[in-house]
């Protein structure tokens, strides 16, 4: 057995040396088993290797000894995976792109299945994204697995500082289309999930809705929590249920929307009766659920939003009131905690208006933005320049898509006039 | 000028926290004080959460600034003034409570000016912890008119008027409309 461990650490060195790493993935893949089976010598096997040299060998002997871990010490493998990512090659394992994401995937299971401290992977997955990516607008699979750290671990930092740039590709390995598809569902609802607890809720929202309206045949659980939090986060947001758009996917209509009844009637409620008590009574009625769906929070802030939203429709009807009204017509108990609602609300911008004191009045103004100065200037400029970019971006993906063989055989020319080896005909001329 | 130091100090104890697993109490301290100086409740809040039962059970420091988070988080100035001031902070975080209280008072003065045509002086006092005397000096610098008259006398507050700094300069603008049009021409 020693010998075939023998002849794995020279098949590594020759290859390396050579640059033959395509064959060299090859034989590694079929490896594989081999090393799961003799974990006790594979420690033995890595001094020989040189970590930066040797990164796919490496590579393939930490993935064995994380896949097979049972019920021992986790903390020489968590080291070894640190110290692995610091230090390897990432020209070099790109060639096996699907077990380096396998390996993160599993040192994170590890990490949150064992309760361990979570806080401790975030570094580590960072210096992995930023290895495997060919560019900062790059997804990986590993985005999701950071995202889950940073949850919990209650950490948002590091994860929005991946969150916050738009994706423009996605690396995926050929033939694991499964897997690429969970953890990019993963990295929109994790990330949804960051967003909203910083209470980003626009971002949030949107990050729900790409879950969503990702095109699928068949109904995937992240979808369906997804689409909860969705209606949740639409009614904080905008106090209505945004529809979804067009072009998701049917399921969502056939299997999630019959699943998520209770939070469909708590929208109805909020949105027809907009009375608190009877919001509050959905909420106790359906708390196991909402419990059970880690889903209690929003639908508290839910409520709480009801109270705000109430008082800015108000800004639409009056231009005065008395603050009496107010505390009435809000559903609030009195003047004094009108006027609190009301003092807080301009503070974060949510209303204009102002209060007196002496007459126990409001009044509520427009917005006062004209739209005339040199800083709204600005930020239409950088608005305009992020279109820009957009639409550079589309015609170039566009072009992209118009020069693969495949569609141009299928889009621009009918399957009739098309002879037998792909060409047209000259029927067609 | 605080501001910015804290913010420097953030990131530090940020990064700091991911790559050490065993932490120092102080570290919680400084950050979770400094968090709330830049008014950022939502860091604050996590923090909060994640620092260790073992840290926080007992830490009367850590407590008493979570119950300042609170009352941020509902706007009870009122409360907030109390706390700041009836508690012996350590030395490290003795500056930033003590600038904290500054700053909460500047805001909510600016806030009166936004929100109020018109307020008792002594909801003024209460929101902003000065005494009848000092009030008079704010609204003379402010250039607020108090009405005579029966106790409670009114304030009435006049809008903060903004300060325009100018970004632009011609040619940039300039430049940047050349673009815009030329990419809407094309």
């Amino acid at each position: 057995m020693a010998s075939a461990l023998e002849h794995y650490v020279n098949n590594v060195r020759t290859m390396t040396s050579a640059g033959n790493f395509r064959e060299l993935v090859d034989y590694l893949n079929d490896s594989m088993e081999l090393l799961q089976r003799n974990l006790n010598l594979l420690d033995n096997v890595m001094e020989t290797l040189d970590l930066q040299h040797h990164s796919l060998g490496v590579m393939y002997i930490v993935a064995a000894k994380i896949s097979e871990i049972q019920n021992e010490d986790p903390e020489p493998v968590l080291s070894l995976v640190k110290r692995f990512v610091t230090i390897c090659n990432g020209e070099q394992v790109r060639n096996a792109p699907q077990t380096y994401f396998d390996l993160f995937h599993a040192y994170t299971n590890l990490l949150v299945k064992r309760k361990l401290n979570t806080t401790q992977g975030i570094p580590v997955l960072t210096v992995a994204i930023e290895k495997i990516q060919l560019m900062e607008s790059q997804l990986t699979p590993i985005h999701a697995d950071l995202c889950q750290l940073c949850l919990s671990s209650k950490v948002f930092k590091p994860a929005l500082y991946f969150l916050d740039v738009d994706v423009t590709t996605i690396a995926a390995a050929e033939d694991h289309q499964d897997s690429t598809t969970k953890y990019f569902l993963l990295y929109y609802y994790y990330g949804g999930m960051v967003y909203a607890a910083v209470k980003n809720y626009d971002r949030a929202l949107y990050f729900f809705e790409v879950a969503i309206s990702t095109p699928a045949t068949a109904m995937s659980h992240i979808m369906l929590e997804s689409y909860k939090k969705y209606i949740l986060i639409s009614l904080i947001l905008r106090g209505k249920q945004i529809t979804i758009p067009k072009y998701s996917p049917q399921v969502i209509g056939r299997f999630i929307k019959p699943l998520s009844q209770h939070y469909h009637e708590l929208s109805n409620v909020y949105i027809n009766s907009g009375s608190p008590e009877a919001v509050r009574a959905v909420i106790t009625k359906y708390q196991e659920t909402f419990v059970r769906d880690n889903n209690l929070g929003l639908v508290k802030q839910v409520l709480s939003t009801l109270y705000k939203k109430k008082i800015q429709r108000l800004t639409k009807t009056f231009l005065t009131l008395s603050l009496s009204d107010v505390a009435s017509r809000a559903s609030l108990s009195s003047p004094a905690e009108a006027e609190k609602y009301i003092l807080n609300m301009i503070k974060s911008g949510e209303i204009f208006a102002a209060i007196n004191q002496k007459d126990g009045m409001v009044v509520f103004h427009d917005d006062p933005e004209k739209y005339n100065t040199p800083h709204m200037y600005l930020n239409i400029q950088e608005d305009m320049n992020k279109i820009i970019e957009l639409n550079k971006k589309i015609t170039q993906m566009e072009e992209e898509i118009m020069l693969t063989p495949m569609f141009v055989k299928k889009s621009t020319i009918p399957e009739s006039v098309v002879d037998d080896k792909g060409y047209p005909s000259e029927a067609c001329e | 000028m605080l501001q910015e130091k804290l913010e420097q100090l953030v990131k530090i104890l940020e990064k700091q926290e991911l790559e050490d697993s065993l932490q120092d109490t102080k570290l919680y301290h400084e950050l979770f004080a400094a968090y709330l100086y830049l008014d950022d409740l939502v860091n604050a809040r996590f923090l909060w959460k994640r620092i260790p039962v073992a840290v926080k059970n007992g830490n009367q420091e850590l407590e008493h600034m979570h119950k300042i988070f609170q009352c941020l988080c509902k706007n009870e100035v009122v409360e907030l003034y109390k706390l700041l001031d009836n508690f012996k902070w350590s030395r490290s975080v003795a500056e930033i409570m003590y600038e904290l209280k500054d700053k909460i008072r500047m805001d909510t003065i600016e806030l009166i000016g936004h929100a109020y045509t018109s307020i008792f002086e002594n909801v003024f006092g209460e929101m902003t912890n000065l005494t009848q005397d000092m009030i008079e000096d704010t609204c003379k610098r402010l250039d607020w008119e108090i009405q005579d008259g029966p106790q409670p006398r009114l304030i009435l507050p006049k809008k903060p008027v903004a300060d325009r700094v100018s970004v632009l300069n011609a040619e940039d603008q300039l430049q940047k409309l050349t673009s815009f049009v030329s990419f809407l021409e094309n």
